[in-house]
């Protein structure tokens, strides 16, 4: 598959930001350990200085003085820029996935509408999610292994015998994260899947809960949703054990690590092999494992997480392109023969329809609501296929033309009107960003909105949407449908354009349409009765 | 429930304990120091190691972590106990609230606040909480501790303590602000991105992706900038005080190591601390300002919480009516509203003023009015999931609020404006009235309703799948299958709601001429927006803007100028 994200590429376009962010992080723990192991050596050479007293005076106490100092104010400003620098990269990286995330769901056949909501807001989620790899499992898997070997690299070079029981502990130390994985990431996995299914498992009921309470059948499917939720919570403690026992074996590790040392530099120290100061210093900067490596404990959680959000995110497929035409030419015909329509899932298909269109002409639809009007409207646009005969447009079957043949031959006014949280003008130039103002006005008054737009003090600049001015249904569906007179298509298609207006109004609109669009083809579904003039169908549709 | 705090007390016992399991890993940290102190002082001294001091030190080594990892251990269980039970609360009483629950918010919306809005108070309940304790009482043992082998180093540990408070504020309230303002940024390019997706059909029509595009990478490029410029403030207090905290560190070591060697410029050749202690001291000053690390890494956690807890805050208010222990009738008795007023959500009007009227039992009763006049909520308040600002409802004798109200909803019929309907079969959800319904009954109830002809007709009859919220059929459809439904029901009192809005008009008329044979014997309660094929109805109630205008027969009420008004215009 073209463009699947994958999680080892995600560091790659701001590389610069995370190599940064990585080094930062790698000084902060380093100074940390520096600061432990110099003050340790530096008190206790100090001590033995201090009892040979000729000593005393030759100690030079100036540079690990220096150096003390520098850790300490090295490992603050290299935290605060490694903070800032791995943030900077976490935005970098989130601005780069929604973008690529909205290219590939405009790139889509995935068509939102009201159930929709909260799959959406789960992608939104999974984005957010994907900075867990970065954050939580490379950089500290990094961190990690490079102090580690830096550590072991220097013991090694002061000690190899000592090194040698350190480096089979760090083998132990790098097998625990690989154990949590091994025991908690396929329960991490379900836990995420479990986890979609305990919400929709309580939102269902939860919808219908008046009919539920009125026939007793809520206790049920409230016990139904608490055994999905045991069964969610007994995953998750048992992933929380798992979390703490490997917090456990790391700390314990290193525990028994440093006194394994101890023990094994003490002989040294007898035999003046080593000096009591370098100990110490061992001592100490073994004290600074821990917090390198407690991160490690629920790494393998976050690797779960970010594998699942990738994978869902991977869903969202880019359209293939079947379509054999890719314009239509000349003067538009739409025919449709024994055209039955029904919505996905529905039982049930509508009565067929036969008739032939020519530019100019007008279809008016009728029915009874849920009848399948607008499903009747959705397939002329191309949105779903027909339950059976054809829909063609100049002689050739719709779903033959590529998809952006037939959204630049037609055009849909939905029920469901999207106008988005941007000015009116941005609204309506989203049709046609050329067009000047007085275009704008122009469609606005066709679609009988011009008393409104007057009373607006910022006209064409005022806000639309939750921030800005409130919007009636059938305005927001009349400003729409200026957008749409904007973009002009050949065929246009009006989901019940005239809800919420007198029927004066309603007849200035009517009239207006086919004065303007009198070498377009326009399919009207309405449950109202209006004069429409000549050329126009009028049919009743039922289901069969 | 009144704040986080006192929820999380209902759970103190184990919390308490964990926090007295973390001073305990607290003081082994500071015996541990001691004997690693002793050792390397043996050691420095070229004196024999005794074995049981060794031994010491790896027991207090290796036990540490099991105190903290069951100190960590309590705190889960503690948090997983709070949540299921704060949540079998709520959800208790968002189950009784019926359709009020509407008020609070829309059910994707309540389902997310039940669920993740209660598992956002775990870090709070089982790090931050403890953490608040520790952060006080490991500094305090530490710099007793200190302070019983050199004032200096305890003072230069306290000497910074002060500004841990101050800074903490600083702190808090510098991170609490970053993140609001974050999370308020966030929340807008997340609005922007959400009502793009939402709208991806229409940017595909319209072919504006390059401007969308271009859009959406202007406002993360300026959340971006923003939220730098924020979090470069929010950071640089944080690092403040782990440069404090650093220098502190540093300051006692070169303290030490000078002392050691006795080149302090105010006591030259003096050993002001041996170097036990002074090692002693050096291993603890660090942990010294651990918790408080640990503390200001979980603030966000706090702030979560809080914000989770807020939003669940509106559930706890909700005006419900619990019912009493009285029986319910089940035979048609008289039902009396008693100047009954009830009042929508804060901001809007009453629902219903000053109801006052009489149904004898076995009437059959419209209501008419404009939309949202008060039909459905009339129809409602006999439900009895909102108790009454003001007057009451007597179903005979009794009051309804004193009814046993799970008893009095199983004697009702109620057919919403929207049926609601499983994911299941058909039968499935015909059975949830009657699960021990018969074939035969349900093949009547079908008849009756004027369902069988397009259920039978169906290749699987009964057996159909209907998918959630009954997607599959016609709205008609699905509102005579509720019908259906409903009369499987053993029941006297009908309450529909514009049960035929969404069937043809020649379908209504077979609906409502069905209706009069199925609803006689029954008290019926109709919202209805039109009077046709009603002419059979005993009484009509004209309603708007919440109070009764009129009552009289179907002739009446069509004569009525409001009526005439609001309804002219559909039968032009």
């Amino acid at each position: 598959m073209k463009d699947q994200l994958k999680l080892s590429a995600l560091m790659r376009l701001h590389w610069r930001w995370w190599l940064l962010s990585l080094t930062l992080g790698a000084v902060t723990l380093g100074s940390v350990m520096g600061l432990l192991t110099v003050s340790g050596w530096f008190i206790t050479a100090a001590a033995v200085a201090g009892l040979q007293l000729a000593g005393a005076g030759t100690f030079n106490y100036f540079s690990p003085g220096a150096l003390i100092r520098f850790f300490a104010i090295s490992r603050t400003a290299s935290r605060y820029f490694e903070r800032l620098s791995s943030h900077q990269a976490v935005l970098l990286l989130l601005q780069q996935l929604r973008l690529w995330f909205m290219r590939r769901f405009l790139a889509s056949s995935f068509r939102p509408d009201t159930r929709s909501a909260d799959l959406l807001q789960r992608l939104i989620t999974d984005i957010d999610r994907l900075d867990q790899w970065p954050l939580r499992v490379v950089a500290p898997l990094f961190w990690a292994c490079l102090i580690s070997a830096g550590w072991l690299a220097a013991l090694w070079f002061w000690q190899a015998e000592l090194a040698q029981i350190a480096l089979v502990y760090l083998l132990v130390l790098i097998c625990v994260p690989i154990i949590g994985a091994a025991l908690g990431y396929q329960r991490a996995c379900s836990l995420v899947k479990l986890a979609s299914q305990r919400r929709h498992k309580l939102l269902e009921p939860l919808s219908v809960l008046t009919m539920l309470q009125l026939h007793q059948g809520w206790s049920g499917a409230e016990q139904q949703w608490q055994q999905t939720e045991q069964q969610y919570q007994a995953l998750l403690w048992r992933q929380q054990l798992l979390d703490l026992f490997c917090q456990f074996l790391l700390i314990s590790t290193i525990a028994l690590m440093s006194f394994h040392l101890l023990v094994s530099a003490l002989p040294l120290l007898q035999n003046q092999q080593i000096s009591i100061a370098a100990l110490v210093a061992m001592l100490m900067s073994t004290l600074a494992l821990p917090e390198i490596w407690l991160t490690l404990a629920t790494l393998y959680r976050h690797l779960a997480d970010s594998k699942m959000a990738k994978q869902r995110l991977n869903q969202i497929q880019p359209a293939t392109e079947n379509g054999r035409y890719s314009t239509a030419e000349g003067p538009l015909r739409l025919e449709l023969q024994q055209l039955s329509v029904a919505y996905p899932g529905a039982v049930q298909q509508t009565q067929p329809l036969t008739i032939a269109l020519k530019a100019g002409e007008m279809l008016w639809l009728q029915g009874a609501s849920g009848v399948g009007k607008s499903t009747l409207l959705s397939t002329l646009a191309g949105w779903l296929p027909p339950a059976s005969g054809k829909v063609l447009l100049n002689g050739s079957e719709l779903q033959q033309y590529t998809a952006s043949a037939q959204r630049h031959s037609i055009s849909m006014l939905s029920q469901h009107v999207t106008l988005f949280n941007m000015s009116l003008a941005a609204n309506l130039r989203l049709a046609k960003p050329q067009a000047n103002d007085e275009e704008l006005l122009h469609a606005l008054a066709d679609a009988q909105l011009s008393e409104w737009i007057n009373t607006l003090p910022n006209g064409l600049d005022t806000e639309l949407g939750e921030y800005g001015v409130a919007v009636s249904g059938g305005q927001a569906r009349r400003i729409a449908l200026a957008r749409l007179l904007l973009q002009n298509p050949a065929i246009l298609l009006l989901d019940e354009p005239l809800v919420g207006l007198n029927p004066t109004t309603a007849q200035q609109l009517i009239d207006t349409l086919r004065h303007r669009c009198h070498q377009q083809i326009v399919i009207i579904t309405s449950h109202q009765k209006f004069a429409t003039g000549t050329n126009c169908y009028r049919f009743e549709l039922n289901l069969l | 429930m009144q704040s986080l705090r006192q929820l999380v007390l209902s759970e103190k016992h184990r919390l308490h304990l964990a926090i007295m399991l973390g001073a305990a890993a607290s003081l082994l940290m500071i015996w541990q120091c001691w004997l690693l102190a002793t050792l390397c002082n043996l050691a420095l001294h070229q004196q024999q190691i005794p074995p049981d001091l060794l031994l010491h030190i790896l027991l207090l080594w290796l036990l540490r972590p099991l105190l903290l990892a069951a100190k960590d251990l309590l705190g889960l269980a503690a948090s997983q106990k709070l949540r299921t039970s704060l949540r079998h609360q709520l959800l208790g009483v968002i189950s009784k609230a019926g359709p009020l629950r509407q008020r609070i918010a829309a059910d994707g919306d309540l389902s997310t606040r039940l669920l993740e809005q209660v598992d956002a108070l775990d870090p709070y309940i089982s790090r931050y909480y403890p953490q608040l304790y520790l952060v006080v009482l490991c500094p305090l043992f530490i710099s007793i501790a200190v302070a019983s082998q050199s004032l200096l180093a305890a003072l230069l540990l306290l000497a910074t303590a002060p500004l841990i408070p101050l800074f903490m504020i600083l702190l808090g309230k510098k991170a609490a602000e970053a993140s609001q303002q974050q999370v308020q940024a966030l929340g807008l390019l997340g609005g922007r991105f959400l009502e793009f997706l939402r709208g991806a059909a229409l940017i595909r029509q319209l072919k504006a992706e390059p401007l969308v595009l271009n859009r959406l990478n202007n406002a993360s490029e300026d959340y971006r900038s923003r939220t730098m410029s924020v979090l470069s403030k929010a950071f640089l207090s944080g690092a403040v005080l782990e440069l404090f905290a650093s220098l502190a560190i540093a300051l006692v070591a070169l303290y030490l190591g000078l002392g050691l060697l006795g080149e302090l410029p105010w006591a030259k050749a003096q050993i002001p601390v041996s170097y036990q202690p002074a090692l002693f001291i050096l291993l603890l000053a660090p942990e010294f300002y651990a918790p408080l690390r640990q503390l200001g890494a979980d603030y966000h956690a706090k702030a979560q919480a809080e914000a989770a807890f807020a939003s669940l805050a509106p559930v706890w208010d909700l005006p419900l009516c619990t019912g009493g222990e009285i029986q319910a009738p089940t035979e048609p008795v008289s039902i009396e509203f008693q100047q009954l007023s009830l009042l929508g959500s804060e901001h809007r009007a009453a629902l219903l003023k000053d109801i006052q009227l009489q149904i004898p039992p076995q009437q059959r009763i419209g209501i008419i009015g404009p939309s949202g006049a008060g039909k459905t909520s009339l129809l409602e308040s006999l439900l009895a999931f909102q108790q009454p600002n003001q007057g009451q409802i007597c179903i005979a004798d009794h009051k309804l609020t004193e009814l046993d109200l799970t008893q009095w909803r199983q004697q009702l019929v109620y057919l919403s404006q929207q049926s609601q309907w499983l994911s299941g079969t058909v039968r499935s959800n015909l059975l949830l009235a009657k699960p021990q319904a018969t074939e035969q009954e349900l093949q009547q109830v079908l008849q009756q309703a004027l369902c069988a002809d397009f259920v039978f007709a169906l290749p699987q009859a009964l057996d159909t799948e209907l998918t959630e919220g009954g997607v599959g059929l016609s709205g008609g459809q699905l509102q005579r299958l509720a019908l259906a439904r409903a009369l499987l029901k053993q029941s006297w009192l009908w309450l529909l709601d514009e049960p035929a809005s969404m069937l043809p008009v020649e379908q209504q008329r077979q609906y409502f001429e069905q209706l009069e044979l199925l609803s006689r014997g029954k008290t019926l309660l109709l919202a209805t927006h039109q009077l046709q094929h009603l002419q059979w109805l005993d009484q009509v109630w004209l309603i708007n803007e919440g109070q009764i205008i009129a009552t009289g027969s179907v002739a009446d009420i069509q004569a009525h100028p409001l009526y005439q008004a609001s309804y002219s215009q559909e039968f032009l």
